[in-house]
Parts: C-alpha cells; sequence; structure tokens
C-alpha cells in the first residue's frame, strides 16, 4: 500500500466491500455480521477477500469473535495490520 | 431385496483410463483450464482461517456464502432459488438418489427420457422405481403424447408422479430441447400433476455462450432442478445443488442428510471465495472454449472417417460433452465394442442408456477430457472398429 492520506481507504469504503461479498446492506457498520444474517463461512469468505484485497493476514481468532467480525471491527484489524506492516516496509 | 438393480444397468466404467487406449468414453471435464495457482492459494488461506469451520460437520444447507454463487450460474438460464428452496448435494448423482428415494414411492413409475443418463437410470432403479420411456418425436419431448401414456399407466393402475430430463446438451445426444416445447412439457406437466426433474449439467457448455431458458425459469413450483459444480468447476469437490419447492426441499434435505449426515463445508467454502474472488464468466468461458475446439476436432474426424451418407449418421452438437453417432440400420453398437478395444479405443455403447434394450444402434463418444492432439487418431481407430465387417454378438445364435 503506498496510497496518500487522501488516498486511504475509509469504512465507507470498507462497508461497500462487505456489502459486495456478502450481499446485506450496513447500516450501522458496529453490528455484527451475524446479526445481519452472515454466516460463519460467509464471514470467513469475506476475510479472504479483505486479506488478499489488502495484502494482509488477519489473526483467524477474529473470525470466531462476533464483537470482531462487525464491519468496523474488521476494518480495524486491517488498520491495525496496515499499521504494524508501515515500518517493516518503511525499512526495506 | 428391494435395492437390487438389474445386471445391465449397472454403472459403466467411465473412468478408467491406462495404457494406449484413447478414451472416447467417460464424460470428464477438461482440468486443464482450472487456475491451480490461485485455487491453491484459496484453499490454503480457506484452511488458515477458518478450518475449524470448513473441516468440522454442517447442516444439511446451502452455505449463505454459496448462494450467490448458485444464483449466478442459475441466473444466466434466467432462474434463480434462495435458501429455503436449495439443497446441497456431493454432485447430482447423489441428487439423483435423494430424489428417487425421498420423493417418490418405490414400487411407482419414473418417466425418462431417453436415451437416457445411466447414472439416473440406475439411481431411480435403486429406489425402488420403475422406468418408462418419456414420449418423444424428431423434437424431442412431447406433451401431447405424453397425455396419453401418463393416462394410459394410470389407468393401469401405475402411480406417475416424476418425469426425469436432461433438456439442455442432453448426455448422450448433446440434444437441446426447444423453450416452445418446454413450455408445452410444462403445460402438461400441471395438468397431469407430474413433477419435473430437470438434471442441467451442461446447460451452461455451450460453444457460442447462448443459454437456453430453464425449466426451472417457467415453473420452479413444478421442477425439481439439480444443478452441479462438476462441470463448471471441477467433479473432484463432489458440490452440487437440488432447487426445489419449499416442501420438497425440506423433505429432500432429511434424506441428504440420511444419506451423507453433512455437506462438505470444505467445498462450500471453497467454492464460494472462488466466486467471490473471480465470479464465473471468465472459467466457463474457458471450459466452452476448450470443448467447442475438441467438438470439432471430433466432428471434422468423424466426417473424414466415416464420411455423411455412411450407415453412420449423427449430427454435431452446440454445447455439452458428447457426441451421439447411430447406425442406420440398428446394429447392436456393442458388437463393435471389442474391435474398438484392439484399434486402442473406446467408446460408450448405446444399450448403456436405454431402458428396456433400446438405443442399442447409438453410440456415445465424449470428446471432452482427450487431449487435442489425439483425438483425430482416435477417431481413425474407432472408424476402422466400426467398418469392420460386423461381428456377431457373443453369444447369439
Amino acid at each position: 500500500m503506498n496510497q496518500s492520506q487522501s488516498d486511504q481507504p475509509t469504512q465507507s469504503q470498507f462497508d461497500q466491500l462487505v456489502e459486495q461479498v456478502c450481499a446485506v446492506t450496513v447500516t450501522d457498520p458496529e453490528t455484527p455480521l451475524v446479526d445481519l444474517g452472515v454466516d460463519s463461512l460467509h464471514t470467513i469468505a469475506l476475510v479472504m477477500a479483505v486479506e488478499e484485497r489488502y495484502g494482509i493476514e488477519i489473526d483467524p481468532e477474529v473470525i470466531g469473535d462476533p464483537s470482531l467480525t462487525s464491519s468496523a471491527g474488521l476494518w480495524r484489524s486491517v488498520q491495525d495490520q496496515l499499521a504494524a506492516a508501515l515500518p517493516a516496509r518503511a525499512g526495506s | 431385496m428391494w435395492t437390487d438393480i438389474r445386471p445391465e444397468v449397472e454403472m459403466p466404467r467411465l473412468f478408467e483410463r491406462g495404457g494406449d487406449v484413447i478414451s472416447f468414453a467417460g464424460g470428464l471435464p477438461d482440468l486443464d483450464v482450472l487456475p491451480l495457482e490461485t485455487i491453491s492459494a484459496q484453499l490454503s488461506r480457506l484452511v488458515r482461517l477458518g478450518g475449524k469451520l470448513a473441516l468440522q460437520y454442517t447442516t444439511p444447507h446451502v452455505a449463505g456464502a454459496l448462494v450467490p454463487a448458485i444464483n449466478d450460474l442459475m441466473a444466466r438460464e434466467g432462474t434463480t432459488a434462495g435458501a429455503d428452496r436449495l439443497v446441497p448435494t456431493g454432485g447430482s448423482q447423489m441428487g439423483l438418489m435423494a430424489v428417487g428415494l425421498g420423493i417418490a414411492a418405490p414400487g411407482e413409475t419414473v418417466l425418462v427420457q431417453t436415451p437416457a443418463y445411466p447414472g439416473a437410470a440406475a439411481a431411480f432403479r435403486t429406489a425402488g422405481l420403475t422406468l418408462h420411456p418419456a414420449p418423444e418425436d424428431a423434437d424431442g419431448l412431447d406433451a401431447a403424447a405424453l397425455r396419453e401414456t401418463v393416462l394410459r399407466l394410470r389407468a393401469a393402475g401405475r402411480t406417475v408422479r416424476l418425469l426425469y430430463c436432461n433438456p439442455t446438451f442432453q448426455n448422450p445426444t448433446g440434444a437441446t430441447l426447444s423453450v416452445a416445447r418446454r413450455h408445452e412439457l410444462l403445460a402438461a406437466a400441471r395438468e397431469l400433476d407430474l413433477l419435473l426433474i430437470e438434471d442441467n449439467p451442461y446447460g451452461l457448455l455451450s460453444f457460442d455462450g447462448e443459454t437456453t431458458t430453464a425449466l426451472h425459469a417457467l415453473d420452479p413450483d413444478r421442477v425439481i432442478y439439480l444443478g452441479t459444480f462438476s462441470k463448471v468447476f471441477a467433479p473432484g469437490l463432489r458440490c452440487g445443488w437440488i432447487a426445489a419447492p419449499e416442501q420438497l426441499a425440506r423433505t429432500l434435505r432429511r434424506t441428504t442428510e440420511i444419506m451423507s449426515l453433512s455437506p462438505s463445508a470444505l467445498a462450500q467454502a471453497a467454492l464460494a471465495a472462488f466466486h467471490t474472488r473471480a465470479g464465473w464468466s471468465d472459467l466457463l468461458d474457458a471450459y466452452r472454449t476448450s470443448y467447442k475446439e475438441r467438438c470439432a476436432l471430433m466432428a471434422d474426424a468423424l466426417e473424414a472417417e466415416l464420411g455423411t451418407d455412411g450407415p453412420w449418421q449423427w449430427e454435431r452438437p452446440g454445447g455439452g460433452f458428447y457426441i451421439w453417432l447411430r447406425h442406420r440400420d440398428g446394429v447392436d453398437t456393442t458388437r463393435f465394442a471389442e474391435a474398438a478395444a484392439e484399434h486402442g479405443v473406446s467408446y460408450v455403447p448405446g444399450s448403456h442408456f436405454g431402458i428396456d434394450g433400446e438405443h442399442a444402434d447409438g453410440l456415445r463418444l465424449c470428446f471432452s477430457n482427450v487431449a487435442r492432439g489425439r483425438i483425430a487418431e482416435g477417431v481413425t481407430r474407432l472408424a476402422a472398429a466400426l467398418s469392420a465387417p460386423v461381428p456377431a454378438l457373443r453369444g447369439a445364435a
């Protein structure tokens, strides 16, 4: 990821990815996906797509925790992973 | 016991290969088109992230993640099905067995489009059903004759509620029932209170990308639709589905649960993930291109070797896996099987596709999995076998 500040993906854009993959409408990003009717295999498919999109690896434990598998929760995981990868990339 | 099947309807050994034999027998897909590196990476990711779920037992439902992937396929033939109408299978063979066991009752009669896919005939017989040919004319299933047949069978005390067909790029003939005929067939089915079993493994494999409206699209309450990923992705995942009216879907779910306890969550998740990432269009196009090329090579070779005015008659299909040859004088093609083996080529004799000894004058050639460079040689070998003097049937007087 080599994006300027203005190009940084946003929660809103992430919501769109969730809606596209899971065929749901995200009205509140903090709503657990399971409460939107997204089953566990669908959540896995979403996280697979997220990993590939952002070039990161998400902790599998995240998937088993409904409080972390909201659109906002997953987006926080993505941002954490991207931030953790920054120093290594800056030094390479 | 009532599940005994007659020896002549044993499944032909289609998938055995080896030696120098060029096999035109088994209907195997051409997996050269699969993007294996992508699939490998996705399976690895899937197991790391969701192995504890994907490798676990699950309930007899199509996973929510797979429903859009199924509907993406079905919509190409004008139809869809909600999750409440979907039942997971390990491929359509399981779907056929589930329908035979769960919807029909032992002893009742199922009408079957013939020549018929032998796996369907074997499944229905194993479920204790009696098979009767569905009447056809030159344009396929004949609704008017169907009315007469059903009324006659019912008058004779037979229970007739089901009609099995493979209406698009049929196995083995490659024929497709016209949309007009589909409407007529459904009108007759409503009038006679018949359920249609629409087996549709090849519907998206036309050579030109065109599709034909599914029977299920025209009357989803009158059709039990059998779908499969075996021909549009790969058979090794053993994953398919049934789309049926909700009440029948509930019954079929119970039956499939008894048959297999649980569908493969791993297969469902892998297919869902593939669809999420790439959709189906590129893979379908790759399969179509492969089969179009192979079919043309086989048909051109058949024309060159057997001519168009000799005893062997066939039509170039518009899709699917097969070319169906018939002998003009009705010779039983089983007679050529030994000569074919001696020449190093195999095919499926037409008698495998009859339900009571008919269609023995046909033979099925499958082009889908033969190496392009071997098709012409295989047809040359076949022509040599078919051109030999007609031998007597072994054991015949």
